[in-house]
Parts: C-alpha cells; sequence; structure tokens
C-alpha cells in the first residue's frame, strides 16, 4: 500500500484548483478515414504538458497546422486525446466533460454559428439557454453583450444579413453569454477589420484583468496579438511545445543573438543561406504588391550579418535596407525552429 | 460562352455530381446501396398490388406489369426531382461553395444541367437493376428480345430533358426558399407526377379534372411512350405520344429556363446567394 | 456586469428543449414554403397509392389504412429527418459544436428539434386526414378516445425514441449516415404497413417488421380510428409498444453517449463533410 503524505495531497489539490488548464503528456493521433486514399497517420500533438494559473491569458503561438486547435478541441471536450491527461479546472476533459462544460465556452474564429433565419438577439438568447441563464437575466446579458461588441444596433437584424465581421462579433458574444471561468479563443480576430480586432483584444484583456478567476486560453498565429494580450505564450511547432514562457522572457531568448531585417527588391533565392554558418534561423516573406521581399536572420554573432549581405549582392539581390529591430516573438519562433511563422 | 467552356463546365459538373453521391462510402457498399434502394421501392407497390388483389377481387395480371414499368421508369423522375430539391440547399449551406459556382464565368444553368445529369445516370443504373430484378425474381412478362429500343431511346432522351426542365424549376424556387426539414421537398414535388401522369394507374381513373392536369403535363405522354416501347405496341401510336411529349416538353423547357432566369434576377435582388436558413 | 445566475440541470436542459423548439417553430413562421413542400404535396403520392386501391376494388377500409399510413409518415419523417438527421446537419452548417460543448444533455437538444417540427407534422397529418374524410369518403370512427390517446402518446413516444438512438448515429457519421437513412425509408414503409396492414406480409416478414415500434402503432391506430376497436382489442399493443418507449429511451441514452465518446476518440464529432 502506497502512502502519500496528506500535505502532499493538499499541495497537489492546491495546485490544481491554482491551475485552471493542466495537460501532461498529451498527444492525439489522427488516422485518415477508408475512403480517403491509403490510411495516413498524422500526429497532431505530441507530449504536450503546460499549466496555465487562474486569471492567467495565456497565449498559444504557432503556424497553421501547428496543432493549436487540436489542443483547444481536447480540453473543450469535443476531442479525445490519444494519451496523456487534460485537466479544466480540475476536471478530468475526458471522464468529468460534462462538469468541464458548465465553466468553458469557446469562440473560434472564421466560423460563424448560428442560425442565420434568426435575428443577432435572438441567436445569442438561444445559446444562453444552453447553459440554463434565466428569463429577464438572459435578456440583459443579450443587451450587454451587444453593446460590448458594437452590435446594438443590430438585435433585430437577421444573422444571414450581417457582414462577415459582424457575424464574427457575434460569435464573440457568444463565447462570452455564459461568463465562463475558462474561455477558449481560437484565432479570435480572423476576419475582423483592425479596429473591430482592437476592440475585441481590449475587451479580452479587460475581461481577465478585472476578474482574477478568469482564464483565457488564446491561440493565434498573430505574433503581435500574442505580445500584446498575453501573459505568457506557450509557442507550439509541429504539435509540440518548443517554449513556454513571459513574452518578455521569450524574448530575452535572442537577446544574445542577433538579429537583422533585409529589405530586398524583388524576390530571390534564399535557400543558401540557411547554409552559412551563424545562422541560427530565417524567415523570408515577399510582398506581392511591391514586389519587395523581407528577410530576418537570427544570428549567433553580429559578424555573420556581413556574410549574409555578401551572399544576398553575389546572388544579384538588391539590398533597399538593413535594420536591426528590437526582438519579436517570431524571432523567438525563429531562433527555435529555424523559420518564421508564416 | 464557348462550346467548347460550355462542355468542360458540364462534364465538370457531371462529374461532382457522381462525387457528392457516391464518395461517402466504398464502392462495394455503394453498389450495394444502388441495388437495393430501387428494389426497395418497388416492392412496396408490387405488395400494394397484392394486397390489393387479394382484398379485392381484381387479378389481371397486366396491371400488375403496368405498374411495375411505371414503377420502375419513375425512379428516374423521383432521383432527379430530389437532387434537384437538394442541390441548391446542399451547396449553399452545408458546402458553401453556391456563391463561388455562381460568380464564376461558368453557367449556373449548364452546372445544374450538370449535376441533374448526373444523378440521372445513376438512376438509369437503378432502372435497369429493378428490369432485371422484375424480370428474373418477380417473373414480369417483359421480353427484352420484343422492345423497341429506338422507341426506348427517344423516349428516354425526350423525357429526361421534361424531367430536367422540372428539375430546373424545382431547383430556382429552392433558390428563393428555405430548407426545411430533410430535404424531402423533391420528393413531395414529385408526387404530382405519380398521381397526375399514368404511373400507378391509367390517367382515366382520376377525376375530369385532374384528367386535364394530366394532359398537360409531358410526363403522361411519356409514361405512355415508355409503356409502348417496352411492350412493342404500334409505332403509330408511339410516334403520337413521342410527338405531344416533344411538344410539351419544349413548352416546359421554355418555362424552366424562365422561371430559372427570374429566380435568379430575385435571388440576386434579395442577396439570397449566399444566404443561410438552416433551422 | 451582472452575474450571472445558472439553473440546474432539469431546469437548463428545459431551457434547451423550449429554446430549440423556439428555432424551429420561428425559422417556418419566417419562411412558410413548408406549407407546400410538407403539408399539401404530400398528399399526391398518398393519393396515388389510394387510386390504387380503388382500381384494385379493394374495400373502403383499405382507402382508409393509405390515410393513416400518409399519416404517420408525417411524424415518422418529422422523427427521422427533423431530429436524428438534425445532428447532421447542424454539423455541416458548422452549429454542433456550440452544442456538444455547452452542459446540455444531447436528448434535450434532440427533443426541442422534435418538438419543433411536431407543429408543422401534425398540420400534415391533420391535412391528410381531412382530405381523406372530405375527397375519399373515409369514415373516422373513434369509440374509445382515451385508447387513441394512449396508444397515439405510447407510438410517438416510442417513436421519438428510435429518433434518438437513429441520431446518435448521426454523431459520428456523416453522409454515410444520411445515405442509409434514406435507404431504410422504403424498407420501414414496407415492413411497417404504412401502406398495407402487416398480417398480409409473408411470416418471417412480419416478425422483422415486429422489431419497428411503429408496426405496432400504426395498425393500433388503424385498429381504433377504422374499425372502430376499444382498448381490449390493441392491450398487446399497447404494452409492447410501452416496453419499446421503454427500452429505447434506454438504448438513446446510451448511445448518443457512447457515439459521441466514439465521435471525441476518432476525431469524427464535428468533422463537417465527411
Amino acid at each position: 500500500m502506497i502512502m502519500v503524505p496528506v500535505s502532499r495531497l493538499q499541495s497537489l489539490a492546491t495546485r490544481f484548483m491554482e491551475n485552471s488548464i493542466e495537460t501532461r503528456n498529451v498527444f492525439r493521433i489522427f488516422k485518415s478515414g477508408k475512403t480517403e486514399g491509403p490510411t495516413r497517420v498524422v500526429k497532431a500533438l505530441d507530449d504536450i504538458s503546460v499549466s496555465i494559473r487562474k486569471g492567467e491569458l495565456f497565449g498559444l503561438l504557432g503556424p497553421n497546422g501547428a496543432g493549436k486547435t487540436t489542443l483547444i478541441k481536447i480540453l473543450c471536450t469535443l476531442l479525445l486525446p490519444s494519451g496523456g491527461s487534460a485537466y479544466v479546472r480540475g476536471h478530468d476533459v475526458v471522464k468529468e466533460a460534462s462538469y468541464v462544460r458548465k465553466i468553458i465556452n469557446m469562440v473560434t474564429g472564421g466560423e460563424t454559428p448560428g442560425y442565420g433565419i434568426l435575428t443577432v438577439a435572438e441567436n445569442l438568447w438561444f445559446f444562453s439557454q444552453l447553459y440554463g441563464i434565466r428569463g429577464d437575466v438572459a435578456k440583459s446579458r443579450v443587451k450587454e453583450l451587444l453593446e460590448t461588441v458594437g452590435l446594438s444596433d443590430e438585435g433585430t437584424t437577421r444573422m444571414n444579413r450581417l457582414s462577415s465581421g459582424m457575424k464574427q462579433r457575434l460569435n464573440v458574444a457568444r463565447g462570452f453569454i455564459n461568463d465562463p471561468e475558462v474561455l477558449f479563443l481560437d484565432e479570435p480576430t480572423l476576419g475582423l477589420d483592425v479596429l473591430s480586432a482592437k476592440h475585441i483584444r481590449a475587451y479580452i484583456r479587460n475581461w481577465v484583468n478585472t476578474q482574477p478567476e478568469k482564464t483565457v486560453l488564446l491561440t493565434t498565429h498573430y505574433m503581435a496579438e500574442a505580445d500584446e494580450l498575453c501573459d505568457r505564450v506557450g509557442i507550439i511547432h509541429e504539435g509540440r511545445i518548443v517554449a513556454c514562457d513571459k513574452p518578455s522572457n521569450s524574448k530575452a531568448m535572442v537577446r544574445d543573438k542577433s538579429v537583422f531585417q533585409f529589405e530586398i527588391a524583388g524576390s530571390g533565392d534564399h535557400e543558401r543561406l540557411k547554409a552559412v554558418r551563424g545562422v541560427v534561423g530565417l524567415s523570408w516573406t515577399h510582398h506581392i504588391e511591391s514586389d519587395m521581399s523581407t528577410l530576418k536572420v537570427v544570428l549567433s554573432d553580429q559578424a555573420v550579418a556581413s556574410e549574409i549581405e555578401s551572399a544576398l549582392k553575389a546572388s544579384g539581390s538588391r539590398i533597399m535596407s538593413i535594420t536591426t529591430p528590437e526582438p519579436t516573438l517570431e524571432d523567438v519562433f525563429i531562433h527555435l525552429v529555424g523559420k518564421g511563422l508564416e | 460562352m464557348a462550346v467548347k467552356d460550355i462542355a468542360r463546365s458540364f462534364s465538370r459538373s457531371v462529374w461532382l455530381g457522381w462525387k457528392v453521391d457516391a464518395n461517402w462510402t466504398d464502392p462495394w457498399l455503394f453498389a450495394i446501396y444502388s441495388v437495393i434502394r430501387p428494389i426497395a421501392g418497388m416492392l412496396i407497390v408490387i405488395f400494394l398490388l397484392l394486397v390489393g388483389s387479394q382484398v379485392g377481387g381484381n387479378t389481371d395480371p397486366e396491371y400488375l406489369t403496368y405498374v411495375f414499368v411505371g414503377n420502375v421508369f419513375f425512379i428516374l423522375v423521383a432521383q432527379i426531382m430530389l437532387s434537384m430539391g437538394w442541390v441548391i440547399h446542399e451547396d449553399r449551406e452545408h458546402y458553401e461553395v453556391l456563391k463561388y459556382i455562381y460568380i464564376s464565368p461558368a453557367s449556373f444553368y449548364v452546372y445544374l444541367l450538370g449535376r441533374a445529369c448526373s444523378t440521372a445516370l445513376m438512376a438509369l443504373v437503378s432502372v435497369a437493376i429493378s428490369l432485371l430484378f422484375g424480370v428474373a425474381v418477380l417473373r414480369m412478362p417483359i421480353d427484352f428480345l420484343s422492345v423497341n429500343y429506338p422507341a426506348l431511346g427517344l423516349s428516354l432522351i425526350i423525357g429526361l430533358v421534361a424531367i430536367a426542365s422540372f428539375g430546373m424549376i424545382l431547383a430556382s424556387v429552392a433558390l428563393l426558399t428555405a430548407r426545411h426539414g430533410g430535404g424531402m421537398v423533391g420528393e413531395a414535388v414529385s408526387g404530382i407526377f405519380y398521381l397526375f401522369c399514368g404511373v400507378l394507374f391509367p390517367v382515366s381513373v382520376l377525376p375530369a379534372w385532374a384528367q386535364v392536369l394530366s394532359g398537360v403535363l409531358p410526363l403522361t405522354y411519356w409514361m405512355n411512350a415508355i409503356r409502348g416501347s417496352m411492350f412493342g405496341v404500334g409505332p403509330t401510336e408511339i410516334a403520337n405520344n413521342l410527338t405531344v411529349l416533344a411538344g410539351f416538353t419544349a413548352f416546359f423547357y421554355l418555362v424552366s429556363m424562365g422561371v430559372l432566369r427570374l429566380a435568379d434576377y430575385l435571388a440576386r435582388d434579395k442577396g439570397l446567394i449566399d444566404i443561410t436558413t438552416e433551422h | 456586469m451582472r452575474q450571472v445566475a445558472f439553473s440546474g440541470d432539469l431546469q437548463r436542459n428545459l431551457q434547451t428543449i423550449i429554446a430549440r423548439t423556439y428555432v424551429r417553430i420561428v425559422g417556418s413562421a419566417r419562411e412558410p414554403s413548408w406549407l407546400l413542400w410538407d403539408t399539401v404535396l404530400p398528399m399526391l403520392t398518398l393519393s396515388a397509392y389510394v387510386y390504387v386501391y380503388k382500381v384494385m376494388n379493394a374495400p373502403r377500409e383499405f382507402t382508409g389504412f393509405v390515410i393513416v399510413g400518409g399519416a404517420m409518415i408525417a411524424f415518422w419523417l418529422n422523427i427521422l429527418w427533423d431530429m436524428a438527421a438534425q445532428l447532421y446537419w447542424e454539423k455541416e452548417t458548422g452549429n454542433l459544436e456550440p452544442f456538444l460543448i455547452a452542459p446540455i444533455s444531447r436528448m434535450a437538444m434532440l427533443m426541442g428539434m422534435a418538438i419543433g417540427g411536431i407543429f408543422n407534422t401534425t398540420l400534415r397529418a391533420l391535412g391528410i386526414f381531412i382530405v381523406g374524410a372530405l375527397v375519399f369518403q373515409v369514415e373516422f370512427l373513434i369509440a374509445d378516445p382515451v385508447a387513441a390517446a394512449l396508444v397515439f402518446a405510447l407510438t410517438f413516444a416510442s417513436l421519438y425514441s428510435l429518433g434518438m438512438v437513429f441520431a446518435s448515429v448521426f454523431l459520428m457519421y456523416g453522409r454515410e449516415a444520411w445515405h442509409t437513412s434514406h435507404l431504410l425509408q422504403e424498407p420501414i414503409y414496407f415492413l411497417s404497413g404504412f401502406y398495407f396492414p402487416v398480417k398480409f406480409l409473408p411470416f418471417w416478414l412480419q416478425v422483422a417488421a415486429s422489431v419497428i415500434p411503429v408496426t405496432f402503432g400504426l395498425d393500433a391506430i388503424r385498429k381504433i380510428l377504422i374499425l372502430g376497436a376499444g382498448l381490449k382489442e390493441v392491450s398487446l399493443h399497447v404494452i409492447v409498444l410501452t416496453i419499446f418507449w421503454l427500452v429505447l429511451l434506454f438504448m438513446a441514452r446510451w448511445l448518443l453517449q457512447y457515439m459521441e465518446d466514439h465521435g471525441r476518440r476518432e476525431g469524427r464529432l464535428t468533422l463537417r463533410w465527411q
């Protein structure tokens, strides 16, 4: 018989209670079905262990296909992990899904669930009923949320008449309808204009700041969003979390590295640059409208920059400018993974 | 639009219809499904007749064959109407592709026609299977060697144009209406032809006012032409039915073009091309 | 922001039923083309079968059988397409995720969908009875209203439970389930005796038909409405329907959970366009 000290149990319980979200060695494998050609096996998540405290706005940053949505779906009880365990407010997402559902909500960017034939207010009211919000409270809550997301003038408009941005704002409002303890935001500002996105981000930040019991897990591939909003950022790449810390601490990882940004006319061949000694990682973006390219390199030593410059000139590239920007989370990503986020 | 473009749009739509209707399972299961479905539908009517003859005393075997042939070829009507009543809702609300197809240079009419054609091809296989089943298992007195195949072929071609025209009218209406229930709109509308076009009984059984309606529906003559072809009825009678069928088909074809045009205008005016109506 | 007060599980599920019913009813009211598709036009196919019996010189009560069968088809279709397949529609339109993460019973959600469709369905059934009475001169004799009410209630209860069993399949599968439902539609019409009494089927087919609750419901309703039977004559049907209802209800509960877990495991729960 194994004896566990009460103090240890208490400490575990306390940790659990302080942690809103906890995953231990979670992995998820997908196999393609029988009508989809030869069976493919994809490991969407690999050994994910992360703890998110109460009152934290945690960001999960990674490129498309990194596994962000898969992790959210597991935590939201939509998907079972292939292995490992995950808890939301101490409840196992597999065995205690019904408890988890009472305290969470989710907003997925780019999707706009709802009934086109109902009005904006009716749609929100409908979702409020799924959480058992009573009568007048539901009504006033709908009104408050519509004001918050800037849709108070559209309450009686049918949802199928809204613009995409408005539908997404309605989607965000739906996510707050039950005032969840844990809110999952999967790219919530996708499809929103700059002002609306800014407004929504401010609302999310304020919501967490003013309610220390609330927790938000936000996934995004916009590093500026993660940098601006999040208390801590987990960087996910190919199903694995490669870094998890405050943005400032993560950026400190590359402080001893040199980050250079080259603006180059036209497109060009940058593959050879990866072989240059001292290049930790690089990202290359070609801007079609201006026919300019931006090359960002993370170097182990400042001196390597001149080699990069020479290599670019030798390949016929015309360098328009060279700058040394402040490190960003993308630089952290480049440093860890070797290439950019997009 | 160039003929080449039309042909390409058409063939791609047929391909798409096949993919959407067939790639939900493996080929063997789809083959079984394609065999069972028409046979199950046929058995209801066959048993209805057997029960009717047992309790009513009318045991005319020719009537059984009459109903059998009508019901088998009606598969074409039912399937195409079901498909055309559903394709708009499915493309618009489930796959959310309707707006992209609509704004492409491909003719929307050709696209719908392609989808109807795809269904027709699959339905023809069901018809063939049902005929074989009827002859082999139910011992229907149909001699495949004495079928007037040229007349049958012509009846089928003109008939399919007629059915596709009605399907087009239905799809046009679907563009303007919400999706209710399980997409049984096509099934409901094909009830018109089931009752008034001599599928299960001669139209003379119907009240006088209904017979007038039967007289203006092309599928009434189609049924007559099909039966005539299957049972080697005189060429004059078939020719008469085919002529009237062709005339009414041409009329309803023009009507369908007009309805589609009107629906197209109204849908764009009211912003219905990418609407969601799911409830 | 005002604190949100939450209700207990039962209340929350009742609210879900009401809310989902509201969506269905309001949707139907705002776009009433269903009056044509779901109410008027289906009577035409039914009328075709009535005329077949007339051609066969079948006794008048067979017209009544077809009418009753047609009315029951309305409820059967409500269950199959307005309830069971609804999870498929929700999935295809991207609405399923918010439902599945909400703390509600799946049965409550399905119940709301079914109840919401009942108005349309009842209108269709009533329309069929009216056509039957006025156009085809069918005489409906309800000698025992209590028996009629009891049999109706039990038939619907067992049908709705069966519908929930089907709904569980739609949780996991997409088009496969949809096509299979289409495939089963006609065999069920055939076996359950929607257009003719089951007693005319060969014995082995009658045995097969006896696993479908609507077979008993339809037979009992016909006996009461057309042949003037009372509770005594349909007592066996009442017992069987009660058993069906309870067994299917438990099966539905278990299957909904099982299929949901299966879907979560396979990653197909909210997978669109399967």
